[in-house]
């Protein structure tokens, strides 16, 4: 393995863990495939663990990961933190240059973490986390090589889901302005809202973007979002809020939306300090 | 002078005080108070009455601490024997519970975490009880297989134990290989099979309904909706491409003929198709008896309070998916109940008032979807040899 810079943290893993990982491989149609299933499992269970040290709530059978039909035929290998989102975890082998980024998720984890195995699958070792704001979306790569600067120590996890879940938190709670962006956001996705993929958006900006950029970015996100939508549903005559972005011929609505947006980062700066 | 080991049950306590003492929650009360009762018993005998006396409120307790129950119904033939095994896997199981409980979590202990400690204590048994079940089941099925005179007692089955006791990365093919050998035989539901495109399906005459219901889509449930922003990638257009035509096109091929990107279309399959296709078994009325009430006692029972969590909105905790599902699934009542009972319903005895039209449509996107993963969860979990 190229030297990775952080430091590995060792996790033994339980008999429950194997036989989990046993469940699973075998309901496989192939054993090249069982096989993945099987240290995907133990890769999961291991940042499971890892959290629950932590004291951070995992739910294990939430994830795509515990899912029969996403493990089998998307390679699923995440864990679910209830109110902040997901966590990949990603099993590679000891001799391993790189991460290889499973393509489904790009966009839709808080982090990724390489877990890797050695000969005995009695421990593993967890070796940090790579955050997914670090990722260009507009270009994602295909693996993150281990001497990237970006990866980070494992114990910065916890925080680091810290800072989503207060980006959740405020964005699914009663404040006016959280009601008026999930509004928002609903006027212009013609389906559920996934406040998930909003909420690591807002964690997203809120990493990477300089305080006066933050508000555009968020802008130009919910354009995106209003882009992705069928043509129809302006012609419908829904999503009223977002055919008026869209003529953006009303002064009044785009300030609007800006100051919306200006606000929103604003409160999150706020609850992060408190 | 001899240094004093640390009570293992303390960590738990401190845990508990620390994080649950205000929280207002009468279980996690009860809780902290049998886990206190074991610190403050350090002679060995009195302390064996204490961790015996939190084991039988978990026992006594565990409808309301919502364990997993496996579903197995007095309509069954047989329902004694089914029983049996469960309170054999559940004594167990609480007996293994009480040994690991106070332990770091790195050796199995528990750890409670998020608001609730008793919900976190049910999440943590309920993982083992599912296991062990799980195990218990797959142990028969290797029990009723016909394996042959040279596997019994050879090296190869020494072998076997071995890699399953110390698994290693150049054991898995063999130890996963003879699993698989195992479990080929038996059967998974049909959305299972056919979402996974399983080779020979068993055309038994419910799966053959059930393909009929998907192509014929009677209540306009696959036709009606359709992928984002891509009206004519309808969702019976894409089990068609999927899994009714031979060959199948792939997920790619479906994705570029209809100008967009593979991934989107894999990230809607995951978030919404193959849910929906697993809450159909319901609407197609083809579960056996069985499975029937399996679902039905899974949505009743609701362990994990998904359905009960899956609400239209915080304003209106009570329109949630189970109070819906035991309202308009024929599998509780045949009629359904109407819509205007069911708002008047929650007018009157819940104080909620929403509209027809976001109810039904909080129906038949989250409530379906949450149906079918809990459908697709239940089915596998309970798959018996």
């Amino acid at each position: 393995m190229k030297t990775f810079s952080q430091t590995p943290v060792t996790i033994p893993l339980p008999q429950e863990a194997h036989q989990w990982a046993y469940l699973f491989s075998i309901k496989q149609p192939s054993v090249p495939l069982g096989k993945q299933v099987y240290l995907n499992t133990l890769a999961v269970y291991a940042v499971y663990l890892y959290l629950t040290q932590q004291r951070i709530e995992t739910d294990l059978e939430a994830s795509d990961s515990w899912n029969p039909i996403a493990r089998s035929l998307y390679n699923a290998a995440d864990l679910v933190i209830p109110g902040a989102g997901k966590i990949e975890c990603c099993p590679v082998d000891a001799d391993a240059t790189d991460l290889e980024l499973p393509v489904m998720t790009i966009g839709d984890r808080i982090a990724y973490v390489p877990v890797m195995f050695e000969e005995s699958l009695e421990c593993v070792s967890i070796l940090g986390f790579y955050s997914s704001y670090d990722l260009d979306l507009n270009d994602p790569p295909d693996e993150i090589d281990f001497s990237d600067t970006q990866w980070q120590a494992l114990d910065r996890l916890p925080q680091r889901i810290e800072d989503v879940a207060i980006c959740w938190r405020f964005l699914t709670g009663e404040d006016a302005l959280a009601q008026e962006i999930r509004k928002l956001a609903e006027e212009l996705t013609e389906e559920d809202v996934l406040l998930e993929e909003v909420t690591l958006q807002v964690d997203r900006i809120d990493h990477r973007e300089k305080p006066d950029r933050k508000r555009f970015a968020f802008v130009n996100y919910l354009k995106t979002l209003q882009e992705e939508e069928d043509q129809s549903l302006a012609l419908k005559g829904r999503g009223a809020f977002g055919t008026e972005m869209q003529t953006a011929s009303n002064a009044a609505v785009e300030e609007r939306i800006y100051d919306v947006a200006k606000r929103l980062f604003e409160a999150l700066k706020q609850q992060k300090q408190s | 002078m001899n240094q004093v080991e640390p009570d293992p049950w303390q960590r738990l306590l401190t845990e508990l005080e620390e994080r649950y003492a205000n929280n207002d929650v009468e279980l996690d009360r009860r809780f902290t108070e049998k886990v206190r009762a074991i610190v403050n018993s350090p002679i060995a005998s009195q302390r064996k009455i204490k961790v015996d006396q939190l084991i039988a409120f978990i026992y006594n307790d565990r409808r309301q601490l919502k364990l997993y129950y496996p579903h197995s119904f007095a309509e069954q033939p047989d329902y004694e024997d089914r029983l049996k095994d469960y309170e054999e896997i559940l004594n167990d199981t609480l007996l293994k519970v009480s040994e690991k409980m106070p332990l770091p979590v790195a050796e199995g202990g528990f750890m409670p975490t998020g608001t609730t400690a008793t919900r976190s204590l049910a999440k943590w048994i309920n993982k083992k009880l599912r296991l062990k079940y799980a195990f218990s089941d797959s142990q028969k099925a290797r029990n009723q297989r016909e394996v042959s005179d040279q596997e019994i007692g050879s090296a190869y089955e020494a072998e076997r134990q071995r890699l399953q006791e110390h698994p290693t990365l150049a054991g898995l093919d063999r130890l996963i290989a003879e699993g698989q050998q195992d479990y080929q035989a038996r059967a998974s539901s049909l959305s299972f099979q056919l979402i996974l495109q399983v080779p020979n399906l068993v055309m038994s005459d419910s799966n053959i309904r059930f393909i009929q219901y998907l192509r014929d889509d009677p209540n306009n449930i696959l036709r009606s909706r359709h992928v984002r922003g891509v009206e004519t990638c309808t969702y019976h257009v894409l089990v068609q491409k999927l899994y009714l035509q031979n060959p199948p096109d792939t997920v790619a091929a479906i994705a570029y003929s209809h100008n967009m990107k593979p991934q989107k279309l894999y990230a809607h399959l995951i978030r919404h198709l193959y849910d929906l296709i697993a809450y159909l078994h319901l609407e197609a009325g083809v579960l056996s008896p069985q499975e029937v009430a399996i679902v039905k006692a899974a949505i009743e029972q609701d362990t994990d309070q998904r359905l009960q969590e899956c609400q239209l909105s915080k304003n209106a905790p009570a329109a949630n998916a189970q109070f819906l599902s035991m309202r308009l699934l024929s599998i509780f009542r045949n009629p359904p109940l109407e819509w205007s009972t069911i708002l008047q319903e929650l007018r009157e005895n819940y104080h909620t008032n929403v509209s027809l039209d976001k109810l039904q449509e909080f129906w038949e996107s989250d409530c379906y979807r949450y149906l079918g993963k809990l459908l697709t969860r239940y089915l596998e979990y309970n798959l018996k040899a």
